[in-house]
């Protein structure tokens, strides 16, 4: 009984330190790009709406927070992740870049509220199109 | 008049308490992901909460006693006790889920952290469980929760494509960027949070607490079949938004914000306002029922006092138990897990438990001991029947699903 459970916990620990094959580095890639384009997206909208004057200052800061985690996950779930071959590296080293613009231009939104800059609340959502748009193109590359 | 205001009321009450963070998340979620391809299940699962409903409602008013405490009687308890379980424990995840799904509300106004809000949401809930009589409080709340009727307002404003939506509503498969199996934990996820346990056990409680007799069946078939199908088009409204705004871009939605953006879009602040109001207003009385709810199966199963009709010293154990739950409640938030998650996992134990809760209020609603006359007719029972038969294969399908698709990711 004792060894049949040692031998499931060992099964479970060695499935668990085991390094990702690149299969699964590229679904953690995916899900990490899909919900980047979530929040990029979900933030070039709320930016357009708050630049109308359609929203209010605390349910902005509460959006671009969230989008922003949501990156920030995103990246360190790649960051984190041991690569298991060069193509594998060359899609960590494509992707990477975009995520960590992506949340630069999401901290630019949010100052640019906050401080009513428009213009660099404008220019931040324009940068957002464009990330946005090289995101989308990505994950239909790895769907 | 003082009949048609009941009516009204009631009907009100019915449409502003049937949308709860479950259907929020879950109707938002399918929207952006599916468009309007699962909006057939937000159909079958109206049709199939007023059918149990209505059914638990006719046991409460003709027998003057509440489902559960029949279902113990009727069903002894053993069979009881495995439906208390199921029952208490999805109630409870609900309940946390709502708890945070008013701190959630609340942060989108001030901008403070919800789990901060979280703690002082829990004591005025149990305040207001204390405190506020039974009819002021679903009242106050179920109108107030009509606020969510900005979604209708905010879906037509965003002049959607009705001839896209339209042919998504008729093609109910799952699109080039989903897969089967997705689709199915959506739709699992959709028809749970349409009939979720609660529901049946406040709804029931809710008309002994209010004295229905045999007299208030015509009012109570009247709120049931006018305000949850008009709940459910709240239901479709929030699916359309996300629809329109969220899939053309691909993106997912996975917070409340998201959810009101399409309002602020189309209404501005005016309509973020009341978006969030209706949020508040649908969390905390979502919370105010499933707290009551755990009270009242427990207490039902033991044949303690309950409800608020006595006071609360006379139904010590039942706010004892309140108190209790909603502690708990509190306690699961402050893992720091997200409420959000909370909810998804509350809809699939919900699906889940769905037989053990609808299975027992059929066999009561087929006895002529505590019916009479009253019992199901043949149309309802083969409906009542082919509802159980979906209950069962979503109740089936629930777990496998979750794991399949990783809670849907």
């Amino acid at each position: 009984m004792l060894i049949g459970l040692g031998a499931v916990l060992l099964a479970v620990v060695l499935i668990g330190v085991r390094p990702k094959t690149p299969g699964q580095f590229r679904s953690t890639v995916e899900t990490s790009v899909q919900n980047a384009v979530s929040s990029v997206g979900t933030a070039r909208v709320t930016g357009q709406t708050a630049l109308r004057g359609n929203t209010f200052g605390p349910y902005e800061s509460t959006v671009l927070e969230d989008a922003r985690k949501s990156v920030a996950t995103a990246i360190s779930d790649i960051a984190e992740s041991s690569v298991p071959d060069e193509s594998s590296r060359d899609l960590r080293d494509e992707v990477l870049p975009l995520l960590q613009d992506s949340a630069r231009l999401l901290g630019d939104l949010d100052a640019g509220l906050e401080d009513d800059d428009r213009a660099a609340a404008t220019g931040a959502v324009d940068g957002l199109t464009a990330a946005g748009e090289k995101l989308t193109t990505v994950l239909e590359g790895l769907r | 008049m003082k009949r048609f205001l009941a009516v009204t009321l009631g009907i009100l009450t019915a449409i502003g308490g049937f949308v709860d963070i479950g259907d929020l998340v879950a109707n938002s979620e399918t929207g952006a992901r599916f468009g309007m391809r699962l909006a057939w299940v937000v159909v079958v699962g109206v049709v199939g909460i007023c059918l149990y409903a209505e059914m638990s409602g006719r046991v409460a008013a003709v027998s003057g006693r509440p489902v559960f405490d029949l279902v113990r009687e009727r069903l002894g308890p053993r069979a009881a006790l495995a439906n208390l379980a199921g029952s208490y424990l999805v109630t409870l995840l609900t309940l946390s889920a709502e708890i945070g799904g008013v701190a959630l509300a609340i942060q989108l106004a001030t901008s403070v952290h919800y789990l901060l809000w979280v703690p002082i949401v829990a004591f005025v809930l149990w305040v207001v469980l204390w405190k506020v009589k039974f009819e002021p409080m679903e009242r106050v709340f179920g109108l107030a929760g009509l606020s969510l009727v900005v979604f209708v307002v905010a879906f037509i404003a965003l002049d959607p494509p009705w001839g896209q939506l339209g042919d998504q509503v008729t093609s109910p498969v799952p699109p080039a960027t989903e897969d089967w199996g997705t689709y199915g934990f959506f739709a699992v996820a959709l028809f749970a949070a349409a009939m979720t346990p609660y529901e049946v056990f406040f709804f029931s409680s809710g008309g002994v607490e209010e004295k229905w007799t045999r007299r208030d069946l015509a009012i109570e078939r009247v709120n049931v079949f006018i305000g949850f199908p008009l709940g459910g088009i709240l239901s479709l409204a929030i699916m359309g938004c996300a629809a329109v705004v969220y899939e053309p871009l691909g993106a997912q939605v996975d917070t409340l914000g998201q959810t009101a953006l399409p309002v602020a879009m189309t209404l501005g602040k005016l309509g973020l306002v009341v978006v969030i109001l209706g949020f508040f207003a649908a969390t905390f009385g979502a919370a105010l029922e499933t707290g009551l709810s755990a009270g009242y199966t427990v207490a039902q199963y033991f044949g303690w006092q309950w409800g608020k009709l006595v006071r609360p010293r006379q139904a010590a154990r039942f706010h004892t138990v309140v108190l209790i739950s909603v502690l708990l409640g509190v306690a699961l938030l402050l893992t720091t897990a997200d409420p959000i998650a909370i909810t998804e996992y509350s809809l699939v134990f919900s699906a889940v438990a769905l037989p053990l809760t609808y299975l027992p209020i059929l066999l009561v609603a087929n006895d002529r001991d505590y019916l009479g006359d009253h019992v199901n007719s043949r149309l309802t029972n083969v409906l009542g029947v082919t509802y159980l038969v979906i209950i069962l294969v979503a109740a089936i399908a629930a777990i496998p699903l979750m794991i399949l698709t990783g809670t849907g990711s």
